[in-house]
Formats: structure tokens, sequence, C-alpha cells
């Protein structure tokens, strides 16, 4: 392809190709009139040298947002469920109700929760799996009374969880096992003295409450040891 | 943003707009330009030897044609512009280095002669040298009777279409155009483009050939005022494509 040289500037040349074209180039020293073959023709934009390092930090920005949901939603405790019989158990929970770690609070309770496993364990399940095992080892009887404290910074958490406690745990209720839902200022006493003073009349000795000394989310589920 | 800046800014916006204005602007400060070239170089440039140097100074025309104020200071987007079109120009480079230059010398050979020397190249200077100055004349006066048309030929470039379909459509018009007379006419006669004609006529979209006025103007006014060298380098524009002459 020949290229007519039209026009002169400092900055460029303009060039009339044989097919037509009016093509803006670098001024080579031509002259006008001259035919030319070879003319240098820009890229309509040049190319952006941080084309591939923006990639790379949108990438690792994704990558951190990424990290960043997986901790706040799976890595992340929203709050801890306390279960407390005569075994004392902390039960640390995530956003998505999966359990993060089960701490035994005394010998009763690290026996209470030897090998179970947490991993991708559901809070309520979990916890469903602990009073089975008070059954098993004896923690828990017939007639007893499950403590649960769940604490949390959230309140839509705290009562989410209690209610998928609740639920999973009244299938005990067959066996004469009640569920109550504690505070962090109620002890397992109160809940005896409560429970005491409320079948005074009463010869039932279905509730026992464990004492509650964790300010935790202690889930408790007492034994039916204590019949008054 | 500093006086200065503020001051080279009005410059740079008058510039966008007037051609001699852009030529005074990029003379000023050519000093600028070489020194952003020599640091690629990482050597003084030679005007009129190194076409890097050319490639600075059209690197820094086209800053001045996309130049933002709120893009920041002129200088420093120029200087970015002018590196980047140098990088660019290094690599489609590198791409020829087995490219032997004509004025070098072969290893090959004893003497000292550059291989330019030793090709057999014949050619008349006088003639060469005749056709140019005619077709620079021509071309003068082409540019004259643009400017008639309130059109320059830089107008003409920045108005010519980019994709190939453009410019058949474009084509189409002139094809047309010239198998009807009365159409160039109008245009002689009025100094305007008889667009809804030539759309009628070509079945081309006005907005297409609106779009592209200054050189559809020019392309015409090439082929009906006289200009043979222009037309004879265009021979290929409708000779391909089975038009007339």
């Amino acid at each position: 392809m020949k290229y007519l040289v039209m026009e002169c500037h400092p900055g460029y040349a303009v060039v009339l190709s044989q097919d037509g074209r009016f093509i803006k180039t670098a001024n080579l020293n031509y002259d006008v009139g001259e035919t030319v073959s070879d003319i240098i023709i820009m890229d309509s934009k040049p190319k952006n040298r941080l084309h591939w390092l923006f990639i790379l930090i949108a990438a690792l920005l994704c990558a951190a947002l990424a990290a960043l949901a997986v901790w706040y939603y799976a890595l992340a405790p929203a709050g801890t469920i306390s279960l407390a019989v005569n075994p004392k158990v902390t039960i640390t929970v995530n956003r998505l109700f999966y359990v993060l770690s089960a701490e035994g609070l005394n010998d009763d309770g690290r026996r209470l929760v030897d090998e179970e496993s947490t991993l991708f364990r559901r809070a309520e399940e979990f916890a469903d799996d602990l009073v089975e095992r008070a059954y098993l080892l004896d923690y828990l009887d017939d007639g007893g009374t499950i403590l649960l404290n769940v604490t949390s910074d959230s309140d839509s958490w705290k009562a989410n969880t209690e209610n998928r406690l609740l639920d999973k745990l009244s299938e005990h209720s067959k066996h004469g096992v009640s569920v109550v839902i504690g505070s962090s200022d109620v002890t397992v006493d109160d809940i005896i003295a409560g429970a005491a003073e409320t079948s005074d009349a009463a010869d039932t000795a279905d509730t026992t409450v464990a004492e509650d000394t964790s300010s935790a989310v202690d889930t408790t589920v007492s034994t039916d040891t204590n019949a008054e | 943003m500093s006086t200065i800046d503020s001051d080279l800014s009005a410059l740079v916006s008058k510039a966008k707009s007037d051609n001699q204005c852009e030529d005074t602007l990029i003379r000023q400060y050519m000093p600028f330009i070489k020194s952003e070239t020599a640091k690629f170089l990482h050597r003084i440039p030679q005007e009129g030897q190194d076409d890097e140097l050319s490639i600075a100074l059209f690197a820094f025309h086209e800053a001045i044609t996309s130049y933002q104020e709120q893009k920041g200071a002129f200088l420093p987007y120029a200087s970015k512009l002018i590196h980047s079109r140098l990088i660019d120009y290094y690599r489609r480079e590198k791409r020829h280095q087995q490219v032997v230059p004509l004025d070098e010398t072969r290893d090959d050979e004893d003497d000292e002669l550059p291989i330019i020397e030793t090709v057999g190249v014949s050619y008349d200077n006088v003639a060469e040298h005749s056709a140019k100055s005619a077709a620079k004349q021509e071309i003068e006066d082409f540019a004259l009777t643009l400017a008639r048309y309130d059109i320059s030929i830089t107008d003409v470039a920045d108005n010519c279409p980019r994709q190939e379909r453009t410019l058949e459509a474009c084509r189409r018009v002139l094809t047309t155009a010239r198998t009807h007379s009365r159409l160039i006419d109008m245009l002689t006669d009025t100094g305007k483009l008889p667009v809804k004609e030539l759309a009628d006529a070509s079945g081309v979209e006005r907005k297409t050939i609106e779009r592209h006025r200054r050189y559809i103007v020019a392309m015409l006014l090439a082929y009906t005022n006289g200009f043979d060298i222009i037309r004879g380098h265009l021979n290929q524009v409708f000779a391909a494509r089975g038009g007339r002459k």
C-alpha cells in the first residue's frame, strides 16, 4: 500500500492511502507530495501496560473479599451455647449455625465432648448428640431438664439459635426431659429453687438444674438426680 | 493546579481546535518532547534521524487532542503517553530486527560501502523530484479548495471512517454522486452536501453521510476538480470495485 503525504505538521502528518483513507501518522520527516510505503499508524489507544496489574489487583481483592466472607460466616464465632448438666460444655458456633469448637468446662464436661467431632456439625445436632451421650454416660435421666443459655451480640442470631435448639432437643420430651431457655443472670440454682417452689404441692422430681456457673451461652442439660 | 499548569491547560484547549496554535505549542515544547525521548533512548535524539522523536511528537499531538483538564496537569499526561507510544513502537520494531538497514555495511565484504550502494537500484532523481513538486502543488490547491468549504485536511483525517463497513458505505455514496452529476452541482452551487438526496440515491443511511460529511466532501472534490495526481493515487478506490474512473 502506498500513501501520499497530504499535510505535514510538527506533531504528525496526514497521508492518503490508495483505498481512500486519510490517516494521521507520525511525521517521519515527510514532505508534502511525497509517496511513502511505510507509515506508523498508532493503535487507537495506547496499550495499557498496567492492564495485567489491574487484573491481578482485582483478582486479589475478590479473593480477599471471598476470604473475608468465609471468615465472617464460617470461621468467626457468632455466639456460644453452654450446655451445663453436671458436665458443663461450651459450644462455639458461627453465623451459619455450625459448630466451631466445643469445650468441656469440668472433668465431666470434657468427658462428654471427648471424641465428639465438631467438623461440619450443625449446632442443634451437636447439642442433641451431647444430650444422647449424657444419657449414655448416666449424666442425664428421664425427667431431667436441659438448660440452654445462648449468648451473642446479635439478638436475632440468639433467638434463631434458641429456636433451633428448642425444636431439636424437644424430641427428648418423650423421656420427660424438659428444655428450658435460661439467661446469663439466671443460674442453675435459681432454676432449681424455682422448680422446688412450684413443685411443693406436687410430688414430682423431674426438674433439676445443675448449677450454672458459666456466663457464656450454656445449654444446660440437667440430670434428673436432684428430685425434690 | 498551579497558574502555569492552568495557563498550559488553556493553551492545550485552544490547540485542540486550532492547528496553527497546536503547531506553535509543539514547537514551544520541543525541548520537553526531546527530553522525554532522551529518557527512553538514554541519549539525545537527533531531529531528522531518530524515528523515536517523530513518535514522541505524534504522541504529544495525541495528548493535546485527548487531554481533559480533570485528568490533572497536562505535562505528566503527555509524558505518560509519549512513554507508552515509544514502548509500543519499540515492541513493534523488535519484530523487524531481522531487517538490515540499508546504510549498514555488510560483514562479508572487504570494502566498507553501505548495502544500499551495493544494491542495484536505478531511479531518476529529476523525474522523482518533479513529480513530487507537482504533487505538492496540487495538494496545496486541494487544501485551498477544501478551505472554501471550511474544511482542512486534518479535519478530513479526523472525519475519515475507521471501520471498513462504514468506508464501504461512503464509497457507495461517492459512486452514486459521481454518476449523478446534479448532486455534485448541488454541492458546488450551495457549498453544502445534499445529504438527503445522496441518502435516497445511494441507499446509505443519512446519519452515516452526516457523520462523515467532511470526508465525503473532500473525496468528491478530489474527483471533480481536476486533481489528477490525487485521483491517480486513488485509482484503487473505484477500479477494484468496478467503478468508473
